[in-house]
């Protein structure tokens, strides 16, 4: 083709106005030449410049000629070399769209919208969900929990622990780890920390590396007997510890005892150990307790065991405990993969969803970008029929639509990857400790390309083949296109994306609900105005006979602060993710079974407690100290547990409980308070079980302090008045209570929020989608509306028809996408909040929001067109 | 003697032929066409250079700038070698042309 060098001149790569200044130059150098040979024959200057310029005549006239020439060139496409004709193709294409910057735009946003919503969220779906676990194997690590007499999954005892460890021969290793909270003292500023405890062993049996420094050993981890080492946690390390290498000499002073570095456990290893910065030997013993369940046991299957046969074993070790040991007895023992237990159920559901969400987002965007290609092209195809027949080449044509239809979606797909690239970090901040493993969640090249591919081929399969399709020109100067009846292809398109619009609008109705509903959720109490203070007391400073007057005497010392109105404690520090349970029973009613007592949630209380948390007692009274003696021993109980065993709160006061079993203890129910969540809001409201300080006084407590209005900060004074009344104990940072309800709403608000954004994205899709392709298909019609008009066809007549023609195409759709939204509400189910799947306000919202935009979208164009003079509508053609 | 303007086509034969010769510039190619025809094919500058650029864009001849005879600055003009082909190629279809032009009119003569 090409002979040696080209000019640069010759690309034709310059802008019109160089090429035009170059013209003009080289025009201008004629003229002087003519004037120069004139002046040589002896014509004075003027009369040769007045006739070397009358010679040559309109000097734009030729730049117009030539700048024809050039615009013909560049239309007719013949191609000079691939990168010129490319060049060409891009330039002719940004030219197209700046014509159209309504379109473009539109089309390249709903790329952007699918491309990056499903890139992101498969990222985070890969690194939560799909990731395998930071271990050796993972698959043949297993979670072992003990079962209760009514078959509840529970925490598991050390000496049954031991017993599991020492004898179970399918097991390869057994280990146990735990947590509690603490007091870390130094370095740095005294905080609460969840303070983990793990077995001698125990990284080794996960077959987890170390990020620095050595685990545990067996003589440190003897029983009753910790070794004062740790290891910490990398985020703690480079905090505190300045990421120093070298660990020798350092140290951590945890309540009251110094503790020396020896390892650091990588940050991966938090989806085990949450974000406990410091582990120390568990130093499990078979003289522990056994009704003390609080381990979490993980075994390792044997090599060539298969996970029956060792859940076998330790079923039948679980029921010889359950026979030897009084406290086990009704007791046995389970396995869960350890993958199921750390991304658990529930979160691997969301993910699924997410995902499935996502790829209909990605579908919606393609479906919609093609038909509009499509019903563009359409209008096109005349335009290429007519550039075939008069021999333009095809692939050329080709050519040019694929530039066209890869300008659209590489436009899409860098604004889309860079949003996701934007929200990743914030979906990350938002959900960090909340979510497992999203830490590590990160733009997934694979999955970007992977969803920018799908976009591209599915955009140009359907926007462009079936243009192409019909490039024989006879055929498309046939059809004079816009007739959309005649195309099975756009039919079907249109109808897939009303049924992918209904799916995704059902989705968001029914998010959208979830979200309000857990937005107005009622805590039971009145977070607002209350702090709270986690205290605990380090092991040995205080007896359990000294604990009752100590905790009385710092809520007196609160109590007297200007501007604190009432402090109480409890055991359980709200929101914490802690709990206490235990099983109760009617003593009038008593089961002769323990496993038929009734389940509940108990917490250890101070008299002034409901009244600093802001609830209230519905029947009976408080505790008052007085109390403190009587035998049986008070309990107040909540509504809920109230209801389901008294039937009314005033039935429940003055009822006698028994504690635990049928040997429990007898206690005397005084009073009855409010409905109440402050272990997770999204749940039902847990039965619960107050019981007195005074008769169970726990080391460590939350003191609750609920504040004049316009107390102002009063947090230095009431550290100051904690520190005055029990010198030596750790007093930590005051806590908002509103804070921590904020923290346990940040989960399912961040479901709710992630879903519902990209379902809002959904329902603009959808809208914008049936409203775009149904006006321009019924504005294609123009014509034989135009003919219909003429013939005779009254207006309403024609515009009723043409409604009822998209309704029916709209009917399948929303049938389909009934059916398809049907089949996916389970999978939504365990996502919901206070909205069943199936909820009829949504669906009905959501069919008729469709079905109302399909509707318009073809009577407003049929309207236009039926109200203007039919010859108007056929010359407009 | 009257003077002829040139067809189109005819005129990018004539360049090519002009430029076959040795590179020129516009008013050169210009001159060059009316002196060796005696004067009597008068080429038209709103033509020119049109031409010229169509030329350019087959990739027949390429432009340069230079100075000229004049020390004038001027865009000089050559053949390429598919220019040179080019130009073969449509003599000969000049040659069939005139060939048959001539038989018809000599047969219409004779009729």
């Amino acid at each position: 083709m090409s002979d040696g060098p080209r000019n640069f001149d010759d690309l034709d790569l310059r802008s019109d106005d160089r090429s035009r200044d170059d013209l003009r130059e080289e025009m201008e150098a004629h003229i002087q030449h003519r004037i120069d040979d004139l002046r040589a024959e002896g014509v004075d200057a003027d009369e040769a410049e007045r006739r070397a310029r009358a010679e040559f005549g309109d000097v734009r006239a030729v730049t117009r000629e030539v700048d024809r020439l050039r615009a013909r060139r560049r239309r007719s496409g013949r191609a000079r070399g691939w990168l010129d004709g490319f060049v060409q193709d891009l330039r002719f294409a940004v030219r197209q769209f700046a014509r159209r910057p309504g379109f473009a735009l539109g089309a390249a946003l709903t790329l952007a919208l699918g491309i990056g919503a499903t890139s992101g969220i498969a990222s985070v779906v890969r690194a939560v969900v799909l990731e395998p676990l930071p271990f050796e194997a993972p698959a043949r690590l297993v979670d072992m929990e003990m079962l209760t007499p009514a078959r509840q999954d529970f925490s598991v005892a050390e000496p049954a622990y031991l017993e599991w460890r020492d004898r179970l021969e399918t097991f390869a290793g057994v280990g146990a780890m735990a947590g509690r909270g603490a007091t870390l003292r130094a370095p740095g500023e005294p905080t609460s920390i969840q303070r983990g405890y793990v077995s001698a062993g125990f990284f080794d049996l996960l077959g987890a590396e170390l990020r620095l420094g050595r685990e545990f050993a067996a003589d440190e981890d003897e029983p009753g007997n910790a070794a004062p080492v740790a290891i910490v946690s990398e985020r703690f390390w480079r905090s505190r510890l300045e990421a120093d290498r070298v660990l020798e000499g350092r140290t951590v002073q945890l309540d009251d005892r110094t503790l020396e570095v020896v390892g650091v456990y990588p940050d991966e290893l938090e989806v085990l150990f949450g974000d406990a910065p410091v582990i120390t030997p568990l130093a499990a013993s078979p003289q522990m307790d056994r009704g003390e369940h609080y381990l979490m046991v993980i075994g390792r299957l044997a090599d060539g065991v298969a996970p029956e046969t060792a859940t076998a074993e330790l079923e039948r070790l679980a029921a010889w405990q359950s026979e030897t040991w009084p406290e086990d007895r009704g007791w046995s023992a389970k396995t869960t993969p350890l993958t199921d237990v750390l991304v658990d159920a529930s979160t691997r559901r969301a993910g699924w969803v997410l995902l499935a969400a996502a790829a209909l987002l990605l579908a919606m965007a393609c479906l919609n970008v093609s038909s509009l290609l499509l019903a563009r092209g359409t209008m096109r195809a005349r335009e290429i029929g007519v550039r075939a027949a008069i021999g333009a080449d095809v692939p050329r044509i080709l050519r040019q639509l694929l530039t066209e239809s890869a300008v659209l979606a590489v436009t899409g797909a860098v604004l889309g990857l860079g949003l996701a690239s934007l929200a990743l970090p914030q979906v990350r901040e938002l959900a960090i400790g909340r979510i497992p493993r999203i830490e590590s969640a990160v733009l997934d090249p694979w999955m970007a390309v992977i969803a920018t591919v799908v976009a591209v081929a599915a955009t140009f399969l359907f926007g462009v083949v079936p243009i192409v399709r019909g490039r024989r020109a006879s055929t498309v100067l046939r059809d004079r296109g816009g007739s959309g009846r005649r195309s099975p292809l756009r039919a079907a398109l249109v109808t897939g994306q009303l049924a992918v619009s209904l799916v995704l609008l059902l989705g968001t109705g029914l998010l959208f609900r979830s979200f309000v509903a857990l937005s107005s959720i009622d805590p039971g109490f009145e977070p607002e105005g209350t702090l709270t203070l986690p205290l605990s007391m380090p092991d040995g400073s205080w007896s359990w006979q000294e604990r009752g007057p100590l905790v009385a005497s710092i809520v007196d010392a609160v109590e007297a602060v200007p501007g604190v109105r009432r402090a109480g404690a409890t055991a359980v520090d709200p929101f914490s993710g802690m709990a206490l349970a235990n099983f109760v029973a009617r003593e009038d009613r008593m089961p002769d079974r323990a496993s038929e007592f009734t389940p509940i949630h108990w917490r250890v209380v101070t008299p002034g407690y409901w009244e600093a948390i802001g609830t209230r007692i519905i029947a009976g009274r408080g505790f008052e100290d007085a109390d403190a003696d009587d035998e049986p021993g008070a309990v107040v109980i909540g509504a809920r547990l109230a209801g389901e065993l008294f039937g009314t709160p005033e039935e429940a006061v003055g009822r006698l409980l028994v504690w635990g079993d049928p040997t429990g203890s007898r206690l005397r129910v005084v009073g009855v308070a409010e409905v109440f969540r402050d272990v997770e809001l999204a749940e039902q409201p847990e039965r619960m079980m107050y019981r007195m300080y005074a008769h169970i006084p726990w080391a460590a407590m939350t003191l609750v302090v609920r504040l004049d209005d316009g107390a102002g900060d009063v947090a230095p004074a009431i550290r100051e008045a904690v520190r005055g009344a029990a010198p030596g104990l750790p007093v930590p940072e005051l806590r908002s209570l509103q804070a921590s309800v904020d923290r346990a709403l940040a989960e399912p608000r961040f479901n709710a929020v992630l879903l519902a954004a990209f379902a809002f994205a959904g329902l603009a899709l959808a809208v914008i989608g049936v409203w775009g392709l149904t006006a321009f298909e019924v504005r294609g019609r123009f014509r034989e509306i135009g003919i219909r008009l003429s013939l005779g066809a009254r207006p309403e007549a024609v515009r009723r028809m043409i409604v009822r023609e998209r309704l029916v195409l709209t009917a399948v759709g929303t049938t389909l996408g009934a059916v398809g939204a049907w089949l996916l509400s389970g999978l939504l189910g365990a996502l919901l909040y206070g909205v069943t799947p199936l909820d009829p306000l949504t669906w009905i919202f959501g069919i008729a929001l469709l079905t109302g935009t399909a509707t318009l979208a073809a009577w407003i164009p049929a309207r236009r067109a039926t109200k203007v003079d039919p010859r108007e509508v056929l010359s407009s053609e | 003697m009257s003077r002829i303007e040139l067809l189109q086509g005819t005129l990018d034969l004539l360049v090519l032929r002009t430029l076959a010769a040795g590179p020129g510039h516009g008013y050169q190619i210009a001159r060059a066409i009316k002196d060796s025809s005696s004067e009597v094919l008068q080429v038209e500058e709103g033509a020119l250079y049109p031409a010229l650029h169509r030329l350019k864009s087959r990739g027949w001849i390429r432009g340069e700038w230079g100075v000229s005879e004049n020390n004038r600055r001027a865009k000089f003009y050559e053949l390429t070698a598919q220019g040179r082909a080019a130009l073969d190629a449509e003599r000969a279809q000049w040659a069939r042309y005139v060939d048959a032009v001539g038989r018809v009119l000599e047969h219409g003569e004779g009729a």
